[in-house]
Formats: structure tokens, C-alpha cells, sequence
């Protein structure tokens, strides 16, 4: 400051001012919007206004897919680890998922209960006596292979094997895979994890914001913890 | 325990019988199990279908070729199958700090005949397996029992082949 001569000293005072107030009122202007749903044309057809309230509040607008990278597997899996911990505990998520644990018996109940409703093996005839026979066939078969206690569990009451068509159609297409009991993309160079905001809207873009310190903060927890 | 460290590979026939709560009659599988130290175990049944599951380290592969299924699964996702795993495996590798991870072990008989009582030491384990008996004698493993909580029991005799 001492460099700068006296005389300027107010000429920089009011042009300080001036660009706070330009800020400020350029808020009050431009509204900061972080909705994707804005992009879309006003929806004109049903489908349309399925697909608009669908980016506004359906899972689309609230799920985060975080990727952890720049660091050994290990590292990036007690990242991922702690992260994920974080998340949970500060209650502001509805799901937060690492690959750390499967689906949890809850959900595994409700998919199968519904499984006829989501399963692409539900056709008209999959009730049709010779399939319930042939299916019957199949669970008495895999009961006496190394997969038997899951035979067991799914099979008995689902002979016409929808809950497995359902679970295995998700895992064959999936490329996700799990190091260090974590989620990875392909080749192991970045951990994954998905959230769901707790709230419904389009609040991706805060959220992300608040999470970005909170991931920096464990990955340098560990890090000191790997260092000690 | 110290013998079986030293036996490096070993493959051996077995006959798997299943008593089902749900079934009145066991069900019966054949094939072969191979085992080289200190980590991989592979189990190939021939009998009534082929299926193959593979362990090496922490991944576990389950192949049904017939019917081109294959999945590979990590076993630090699913703590009741590494447990199933370990008592073999840490059994056949000699491991007992592996096996005491995983159960509380009881040792009964004689170098010749001997009996290893297993019992799961994860809570959450032993809802699903209550007990597994694995019996041997010397290097060889002979039989392991494997005693549900919901009373199914499976019992493979494992008859040793030096081809």
C-alpha cells in the first residue's frame, strides 16, 4: 500500500465500491441457475412433460457419480472408504453407495418381491405348466451346484427364475468392478461412488460444491494416515 | 498343521452330498477339487452338470460353460463365502492363523486321523453357517461337513489321486 501514491488512494476506494456494487446487483440480475430441465423446450407432449418433471425431480437431478482418481487403488479405496462415511453420517444423502456393501437385505426383499413387475423374464407363458416344470427342473439341479444356497433362498419360491433374470441382467452389463472392496471403473485407475441429494430438485450442483472440501479433507486424512 | 504347509499341489476326487430342509431326498454331486499352494483351489464338478468355481487369492470365478455363464466376484464382498473358502483352503494350505481369523478352531485325534471343528467367529457368518468339520488324515483331507444354520447339511468325501 505504501507504494501507491497518496493522491490515488480515494480514486481506488471508489472504484472498489463501484465493483462491489456491480457484483451485487448483477446477483440481483443474473439468477444462478443450476437446472438442466431450463435447457429443455417447453414440453408439449405427454412423454415430454414426463421426461421434464423426471430431470426436475426424478433420480436424474439427484444422483452424483463421484470418481476418485490420481492415486495408488488402495489409496483411493480408503478415499473412497472415508468419503463415503462422511457422507452417510452427515445425513444430507439418501443413498450413498461405494460398492463397500451389496444391497442390503431390505432391498433385496423388496426386489424380489416385486420381481415379476421388473423382471424381463416375465412373459405371458412363463407360467405356462411345461416352463413351471422345466423351471422346477432347474432349481433342483442348481441346488446341488456350488451356487446351491442361493438356489435356495431365490429359487424355491421363483421357479420361473424372474428374480435371477432381473439380478444377473444388471451384473452382465455392468464394467464396474470392485478392487479393494470398493467400486472401480475399468482398469482400476478411479474409485466410484454414487449419491443421491436428500433433497428432490435440482441441487447437483451445491452439493457437489459442499463435497468437493469434504473429499480433500479425507483424501488427506489418509494420506497422513498412510504417512504415519 | 506344519505337514500340510509343506504339500504344494494336490488334487484329489470328491462326492458332495446335500441334505436340503426343503428336499426329502440329499442331492449328490461329483467331480474333482485341485488345490496348489498357497492360494489357489479349484472345484470342478462333472456330475449331474459341469460347473466350475476357481479361487486365486481374494477373486472367486464361477463358470457354468454349458451354459457360458461366468461371474467373477471378489470375496472381501461376500464374508459367508470366504469363510466357506477359507476352511478349506486355509486347511489344505496349513494356515491356522488364516482359519483363526475366520472361526475358533478345535483339533481332536491323531496325526492319522484327525478332526478340525470350525465355528464361525463373525457374527453375521454364523447366522448363515454354524459349524464346519473338516476330518483328514495325515496331508490328505478326507471329509468336510458343512452344517447350516437353517439345518441343510453337506457332506463332501474327498478321495485323494495322485495323476
Amino acid at each position: 500500500v505504501s507504494r501507491i501514491p497518496r493522491g490515488l488512494l480515494p480514486v481506488l476506494a471508489t472504484l472498489l465500491l463501484l465493483a462491489l456494487g456491480w457484483t451485487v446487483s448483477l446477483r440481483q440480475v443474473v439468477q444462478v441457475r443450476a437446472d438442466m430441465a431450463d435447457l429443455l423446450p417447453p414440453g408439449g407432449t405427454p412423454a415430454a412433460r414426463l421426461l421434464a418433471r423426471e430431470l426436475r425431480s426424478g433420480p436424474a437431478s439427484s444422483l452424483l457419480i463421484v470418481a476418485l482418481e490420481g492415486a495408488e487403488p488402495e489409496h483411493l479405496a480408503r478415499v473412497s472408504r472415508a468419503l463415503a462415511d462422511g457422507m452417510r453420517r452427515s445425513g444430507r444423502f439418501g443413498l450413498v453407495a461405494n460398492g463397500a456393501e451389496g444391497l442390503d437385505e431390505g432391498e433385496r426383499e423388496f426386489l424380489f418381491r416385486k420381481r415379476y413387475l421388473l423382471s424381463p423374464a416375465t412373459t405371458p407363458d412363463a407360467f405356462a405348466r411345461e416352463r413351471l416344470r422345466s423351471g422346477v427342473e432347474r432349481v433342483l439341479r442348481d441346488l446341488s451346484g456350488s451356487a446351491g444356497p442361493l438356489a435356495e433362498r431365490y429359487g424355491l419360491a421363483d421357479p420361473t427364475g424372474a428374480f435371477m433374470a432381473l439380478v444377473s441382467g444388471w451384473a452382465g452389463g455392468s464394467r464396474v468392478e470392485q478392487r479393494e472392496g470398493v467400486w472401480f471403473a475399468e482398469g482400476g485407475g478411479r474409485a466410484l461412488l454414487l449419491a443421491r441429494t436428500g433433497a428432490a430438485g435440482s441441487t447437483w450442483r451445491p452439493a457437489a460444491r459442499r463435497w468437493t472440501p469434504c473429499a480433500r479433507r479425507s483424501a488427506g486424512r489418509t494420506r497422513t494416515e498412510r504417512r504415519g | 498343521m506344519a505337514a500340510l504347509a509343506g504339500v504344494r499341489e494336490s488334487r484329489a476326487a470328491f462326492v458332495e452330498e446335500k441334505a436340503l430342509a426343503a428336499l426329502t431326498s440329499p442331492l449328490v454331486s461329483r467331480g474333482t477339487l485341485l488345490y496348489a499352494a498357497p492360494s489357489r483351489l479349484e472345484k470342478r464338478t462333472e456330475a449331474p452338470f459341469a460347473e466350475r468355481v476357481a479361487v486365486d487369492g481374494d477373486r472367486l470365478t464361477y463358470e457354468r460353460p454349458a451354459e457360458g455363464v461366468s461371474r467373477t466376484l471378489s470375496l472381501d464382498q461376500t464374508p459367508e463365502l470366504r469363510g466357506l473358502v477359507e476352511a478349506v483352503r486355509g486347511t489344505l494350505a496349513g494356515d491356522l492363523e488364516a482359519l483363526r481369523r475366520h472361526y475358533s478352531v478345535g483339533y481332536e485325534g491323531t496325526p492319522d486321523a484327525w478332526r478340525l471343528t470350525l465355528v464361525p467367529v463373525d457374527a453375521k457368518v454364523r447366522e448363515l453357517l454354524k459349524v464346519v468339520r473338516v476330518d483328514g488324515g495325515g496331508t490328505d483331507l478326507r471329509r468336510v461337513e458343512t452344517v447350516e444354520a437353517d439345518g441343510d447339511v453337506s457332506t463332501m468325501t474327498i478321495e485323494p489321486r495322485t495323476r
